[in-house]
């Protein structure tokens, strides 16, 4: 890293970060207080409105990653690159009517787990969980990751210790507050999130002309601005399926559709998508600026930070800071927690211990958050990879549960076997193309596996599933403490 | 090689801008119609 693109000081970063930590500490104590019981810890109650409901899913799928890897894709792929982030949004806007069908086959339900463990039965579920549980660790590692990156680029703070702190304040205020504390911090979060890319966005656009960027890039890297840039067209399916493939296997989306209210829940997705689509572009085309300005970009992972507090100076660099600081709180407290109710629902309380009471099973809640923060802080630590290999690796793994979501949701003949093999030979297939062909590839081969096993699975061997049996309501309603 | 032309680009970028801003609108003004309603959690 280059110590002239420094544009904090070391203290000024450490005090940012020491105020931005307090903040999200209090604030989750304070919306904590809100939960009495296990489910009101979990699902915040089950009766999240349309603000807060479409604020957390957009906060949530705007991750430190859309601020560093938007600018990452416009400097690698142009114009395409950046529509190419956009369509992760698709998976959001896909996931309203999903969400919607979920409240009404499950509603008691808890985790994205319990509804593949009833619709398909153990097998397909402990290899759904395997998947569900590589892609949230990828995700936490490459979000924590993200954070020592651009304080370090930003602030000069050491990587180590910005990584640590980051981590450490979602990690003490989702062990508080729970649900009621993410959801509450990322309304809050969204707002600084939206407000401080259009500030930097805005203010860039007043030092530079668009005219002479277009010209730079026309002259200097024209297959940026290329209509017909072949890895670029490969990259805008890829993400989309990744991105549809990330959203509706993860409990991270789950929980939110089950602690909404009903009549919001597909609402407040469709919002959320709505919101989240301009974000990559807003984002990302400062990276096309850097030529234009004379930047010499030497770290691709910091490029967006980078071009933003060289042209805003110090007050950029602070608004890039709290902006990224915000993205990642956003997305590794509900990563924590979904994952850590994905754990004590369905291994501890499905698995081992079904008679577990709601005290035991808020205990271990609070256990899980801890040891996945400390766990994620081990795998981040000696920065092993660049951003796009942590996060891509796990893109084919979590397209190949795509279609046997959909399917499980929508089809009354999609079965067991059918489901088991398209989530194996998806994945399987999927890893070998990131490896043979390329990350732009993989999610793509990996979902049209996993879609062309159900279709066959349908033909060869349906099945007649009888929806009541995902409604365990009358079974075990609330989780009554037995104690 | 096809280029996109520059007033797409304009338009991308200034779009995005827009949209993004309204967005932050729109959470406040949701925000402020639950409050009214009740309806916040």
């Amino acid at each position: 890293m280059d110590v002239e693109n420094i544009t904090l000081s070391r203290e000024t970063g450490w005090i940012l970060l020491a105020i931005f930590s307090i903040a999200w500490v209090g604030l989750g104590i304070f919306w904590g207080r809100k939960a009495k019981d296990h489910e009101g810890f979990m699902l915040a109650g089950r009766n999240v409105g349309m603000a807060l409901g479409a604020a957390t899913a957009m906060a949530t799928w705007v991750t430190s990653n859309t601020i560093m890897l938007a600018p990452q894709f416009a400097l690698k792929m142009g114009i395409w690159g950046m529509l190419a982030y956009s369509t992760a949004s698709f998976g959001l806007f896909l996931f309203a009517p999903m969400a919607f069908r979920i409240r009404k086959l499950l509603p008691k339900g808890f985790t994205s787990g319990d509804f593949i463990r009833l619709r398909y039965g153990k097998p397909v579920w402990v290899l759904f969980l395997v998947v569900s549980m590589i892609y949230s660790m990828a995700w936490l590692v490459s979000m924590a990751m993200a954070g020592g990156i651009v304080l370090q680029t930003l602030s000069g703070i050491d990587y180590k210790f910005g990584m640590s702190v980051i981590l450490g304040v979602c990690v003490l205020y989702t062990l508080f507050g729970g649900l009621y504390a993410v959801i509450g911090t990322d309304f809050v979060q969204s707002l600084i999130i939206l407000i401080g890319i259009v500030t930097v966005g805005a203010v860039v656009l007043t030092k530079v002309d668009l005219s002479v960027v277009y010209a730079d890039v026309a002259t200097t890297q024209p297959a940026l601005l290329d209509v017909l840039m072949p890895v670029a067209l490969l990259a805008l399916f890829n993400n989309m399926f990744f991105g549809f493939g990330e959203i509706f296997h993860n409990n991270v989306w789950w929980s939110r559709a089950f602690a909404m209210r009903g009549d919001v829940s597909h609402k407040a997705f469709f919002l959320s998508g709505f919101l989240w689509f301009p974000i990559p572009v807003a984002a990302g085309f400062i990276a096309l600026c850097a030529g234009s300005l004379g930047i010499n970009v030497t770290d691709i992972d910091g490029v967006g930070p980078l071009v933003a507090s060289q042209v805003l100076g110090p007050v950029g660099a602070v608004v890039v800071f709290v902006v990224v600081f915000c993205s990642l709180a956003s997305s590794i407290d509900s990563l924590l927690a979904a994952t850590s109710d994905l754990l004590v629902q369905d291994v501890y309380r499905k698995m081992l211990h079904p008679e577990a009471s709601e005290a035991q099973l808020r205990r271990l809640g609070s256990i899980l958050i801890v040891a996945l923060g400390l766990l994620t802080w081990l795998i981040a630590l000696p920065r092993m990879a660049d951003l796009n290999v942590v996060l891509f690796l796990s893109g084919p793994l979590v397209a190949s549960v795509i279609f046997p979501v959909i399917g499980g949701l929508y089809w009354e003949k999609a079965g067991q076997g059918g489901a088991f093999c398209a989530i194996l030979l998806g994945s399987s297939v999927g890893l070998v193309t990131y490896y043979t062909i390329g990350w732009y590839a993989a999610s793509l081969v990996s979902a049209a596996i996993s879609l062309t096993v159900m279709l066959a699975a349908l033909r060869i061997a349906p099945g007649d599933f009888d929806w009541k049996l995902l409604d365990e309501s009358s079974v075990n309603p609330n989780h009554p403490d037995p104690s | 090689m096809t280029f996109f032309p520059e007033t797409f680009f304009y338009f991308l970028v200034y779009g995005a801008l827009f949209w993004t801003g309204l967005g932050a609108a729109i959470l406040i003004f949701l925000l402020l119609k639950d409050h009214k309603n009740k309806k916040i959690w």
